[in-house]
Order: structure tokens, then sequence, then C-alpha cells
């Protein structure tokens, strides 16, 4: 039994398409390591051949080390795997015809190839599938206390202590009253969530004291500096809409995820949590796509990571296209606002630095021991040993792959030891 | 002294620790954002723009290239690839001014860094 259905291949193999071709047409490309560089290539001074090697050595390694490892774990396709290839696809292209039809091709081997592996790790004499399931428990719990790390990273330790300690309580208040009554129905209002929203709440209040404060006048006006970035970025309004149409209806039927947070949550059915970090990571990502944006003319395919995807995950399918080619279009018609709105609160512009700095590492903290658990669930004998080693060598040897990675591609590698020594008699 | 302009995007205190821990008090650290950091190296009142992201390369420089051009711009490590100590010193030597590493491997980045900047100052 093939676990993907036609529709899946059809909206992600259409995903893979239209992203390619926007990359092939200098409209939009993901890996944000690319765009500021877009200008030397669009104006000829970077030659194509010379492009097309850099895209490669900036996006494999997130594919295969990021992408692929959190798709397998947890059966949702984190999106870095189709629209980080979907960059190279556009831009190794000599034209639109050839990337679309190669990214077509592209997003229908993924969802045949990552399918036929799980299906391959299910009839393993060892169950994998299940152990890899753990690896997002810890993911779960922890992401809460996210706001409190930012806003320690921002304002201080003891600011930071206070927030966790206001979340916390928020949590535990919040436990208390659920589940709340409302005529004949009953709802659990989610611990995690409350934690995150009051968390937040105290951050961009620190924020906007500390903004209102400190104003330096004469800043920098990002966004009158690139005026003509910004027009050729709302020139190309409506492919970029069709692409965020076409992720928000993806992300509407839970076959991809824009983080590895959110695929975890997808994975285990927590929609409401999912949405929910998907629109905190905004924050995180408004300062980078923006200024990435404003300096090359060239959008992000995936729009200002993961609102479209939140968005998503909260409508049906029928709506999803909507929804997201609306969204894309807010942002495409909003990046000046959004620039001055940096400038105004340039405190809020640091958030952001520091909400990407916590997120990753909360995350390679929660992974790590998520990638352990699930390596000594399958493999109770050597799991632990496997997943430490290789998390210590990974370090040593200059961290070659994402340190956040190592959890679950170790997981995955103990599940293939563990069958490989069945299979042998060696267990 | 020397100052270093620490930038985009991620790790931005470690950054400016590291700099002070390798840079054995010679190297003195200003936190700001991209573009106001790369300002400061094009206005002369910093000798070099740090910035550290998941790719090495667009959080990272993205201000930097936009202020003071690609060419004065490098990426010294990426997701896959970790910062290699010839290639430092080529780059330095080319005159650039702005250096990216991904958040991996920034710790070596630093250390590297200026323990090349140092060589080419002798």
């Amino acid at each position: 039994m093939a676990n993907f259905s036609v529709l899946e291949i059809v909206v992600i193999g259409l995903i893979s398409l239209w992203a390619s071709v926007l990359a092939n047409k200098n409209i939009a490309v993901y890996n944000d390591g690319l765009r500021p560089i877009m200008g030397e290539y669009t104006s000829g001074r970077m030659k194509k051949q010379e492009f097309v090697a850099l895209t490669f050595a900036m996006s494999f390694g997130l594919i295969v080390g990021f992408g692929i490892p959190f798709s397998l774990a947890t059966q949702v396709i984190l999106i870095h795997t189709i629209l980080l290839a979907t960059d190279l696809i556009g831009i190794a292209s000599p034209n639109k015809y050839v990337a679309g039809l190669v990214g077509l091709l592209f997003g229908i081997g993924v969802v045949v190839g990552l399918g036929g592996v799980v299906t391959f790790f299910k009839a393993l004499p060892v169950n994998i599938m299940d152990g890899l399931q753990m690896i997002g428990d810890p993911v779960v719990v922890s992401f809460s206390v996210l706001p409190a790390l930012a806003v320690a990273y921002q304002f201080g330790a003891k600011k930071g202590l206070v927030t966790l300690i206001v979340s916390l309580l928020a949590r535990l208040g919040i436990n208390r009253i659920n589940p709340i009554t409302i005529g004949d129905s009953s709802v659990d209002i989610s611990a995690d969530g409350i934690a995150l929203a009051v968390g937040m709440a105290l951050l961009i209040g620190f924020c906007v004291a500390k903004s209102n404060k400190g104003r330096k006048e004469g800043e920098q006006q990002e966004e009158a500096l690139f005026s003509d970035n910004a027009k050729a970025i709302r020139r190309n309004v409506i492919p970029l809409a069709i692409m965020g149409a076409l992720i928000s209806l993806g992300a509407s039927l839970h076959y991809i995820g824009g983080s590895p947070m959110d695929v975890t949550f997808l994975s285990k059915g927590q929609i409401a949590e999912a949405a929910m970090i998907a629109f905190i990571k905004v924050i995180g990502y408004i300062p980078l796509v923006v200024t990435t944006g404003l300096v090359s003319g060239v959008w992000a395919s995936g729009g200002i990571c993961d609102w479209l995807f939140g968005l998503g995950y909260l409508v049906n399918p029928f709506a999803a296209p909507f929804v997201g080619a609306a969204g894309m279009s807010v942002e495409v018609f909003g990046v000046r606002y959004l620039a001055r709105f940096m400038d105004k609160y340039p405190e809020i512009r640091a958030s952001g630095d520091y909400i990407r700095t916590a997120m990753t590492q909360l995350l390679e903290v929660a992974l790590l021991v998520g990638g352990m658990t699930a390596a000594n669930a399958i493999a109770p004998t050597f799991g632990f040993f496997v997943v430490a080693g290789l998390y210590l060598i990974n370090i040593i040897s200059g961290t070659k792959i994402v340190k956040m990675a190592v959890g679950p591609l170790g997981a995955i590698l103990v599940g293939i030891l563990a069958n490989i020594f069945a299979i042998c008699h060696l267990l | 002294m020397k100052v270093i302009a620490v930038g985009g995007q991620m790790l931005k205190p470690q950054i400016c620790e590291y700099i002070k821990k390798f840079g054995n008090g010679e190297y003195s650290p200003i936190s700001e954002s991209d573009f106001q950091a790369a300002l400061l190296v094009k206005n002369g009142q910093a000798d070099y723009y740090f910035g550290c992201c998941a790719t090495g390369a667009g959080g990272s420089l993205a201000g930097a290239i936009a202020i003071l051009g690609y060419s004065n711009c490098a990426s010294i490590s990426l997701p896959g690839k970790v910062p290699v100590r010839e290639e430092i010193t080529q780059k330095l030597k080319e005159g650039k001014k702005a250096f990216g590493f991904t958040d991996g491997s920034a710790e070596n980045a630093v250390r590297m860094l200026i323990e090349e900047i140092d060589k080419l100052g002798k």
C-alpha cells in the first residue's frame, strides 16, 4: 500500500513546478542566503556557472541534512526539502519551461521517494517508524519557553527569568480553568499556547518600551534606499500570489510544514500549536526577508516564514488558496510598511535576531534529547551510544551537519543499523 | 585596537564574546543591526564586519552586501562547509571587509578570522 495520494502528488508537484519557475525568472528564491547575491547575478557581475555552484553549495547540505530527516521522521514534508531544491533547479535551468518540467518531476519524486522509504521502513523486522515519532516529543513541551529565551538575550537574564515564571504561572492557571464550558460544548484551551502568548506579549512589551525610550534620530531609511527593488517585487504580485496560494493549499492538507516544529505538531495532530508557532516565527523572519528582499528585488518563495503555512493549517483546503494568495499579496504590498515599522521600532527588529537564535538553540537541545530517546526506543542496547557519539563528533569536526538535525539523523541511522544487526542475528 | 562590527543576524551576543575572548583585549566588538554595522565599516569607524546566520550568507551578509558591495564580502562557511584557514587568508589579502559564517561554525570562524587578521597586521 502506498502511503501517499494522487492529490498529494499533484499539489507537491505544482508547488515544486511553480517555485522552480519563480527562481528561474528571478522573482523569488527560498534560500535567504541567495537573495542578497541575486543582484550580482542578475546584473551579470557574477557568471551563471558560478552562481549555480554557489546555490548548490548553500542548499544541498540543508536538503540532505535538514529537510529530508525531518520529513522522514514526521511524514510531513519539511518545505526546505522542496524549495531549496527548486532554487537550484530554477537557477540552473536555461529557461522557464525546463525549470517547470524539472521542478514538477522533482516534486513528484520527493512524494514517491519519501513514501517509498517510509513503506520500506515499516516493512523492516525492527520497527523504526514508531520510534521516530518520539523525536518530536520534547519539542512539543518545551517550545513555549521560546519568548523567555528571546527576552533573556535581549533584555538580560533577570527579565528572561521573570518571563519564564509568568509563562509558567499562565500555564498552570489555564489548566485550573480548563475545560471551559460554552453552552453545551466544552473546550480545552492549550496550556502551551497560553504560555507562548503571554511570553510573546511580555517580549513585545519590553521592545516597545525600550524603542520609545531610546529613539535615535536619523536612522538609516532602508525603504527609501531600495524603493526600486520594492517596486520590482510589487510588479510580480500575481506570480507570487499563485505561489502563496499553493503553499497555503499544501499546508491546509497537512502535506507540508514550514519548520521542524510545525511538522512535528502536524504529525501529532496538534494543528493549533503548529499554526501558533508558524505565526510567531514571522517576527523572527520579518527583518531577514524584508532586508534581503529590499536589497535584491527578489522575494521569498515561501513568503515571510511561516505565516502562509499557519493560515493554511487553520482553514479548509477550499479556502486555503484564496487565503494564501491574499496573504502573499499583503506581504508584497506591505514590504515598505514593514521596513518603516522596523525603522521605528529597532528593538523589534533586534528581537527577530534573538528569536531566531533562541529558536535554533531550543531545537538543538530538544531534538538531541528527542533523537536520543527515539534511538533508545528503537535499539535499547546502542541507541544512546550512537547518537551521542555522532553529535559530538559532528561538533569536533567543525559542525558539518546542522546541529539540530543530528538527533533525527542519528535516530534514523540507529534504526537502519538495528535492522542490519537483526538480519545478521547480531542483536 | 581593532574594531569589529557585529551585524546580522544570529548569536550576536556570543560572537561579541568570542571576539573579546580570542582578541586578547586587542579587539573590540560593536553589536548593531546589519545595516548600521555595515555603515560603521563604510565610514571607517570599524575595521571589519562579522555576521552569522543559518546559511552563512543571507542574514549574515545581506546588509553588508547592500552597503559595502558584494566584492567586499565573503562567506567563510556554509551549511556542510566548515571554515578553511587558507581561504580566510586569501580573502583578507583580497581586501574583503565583511565576513559571514554559519551558527554552527561561529566560534571556529571568529577564532580563525582574528588569528588571520593578526597575521596580516604583522
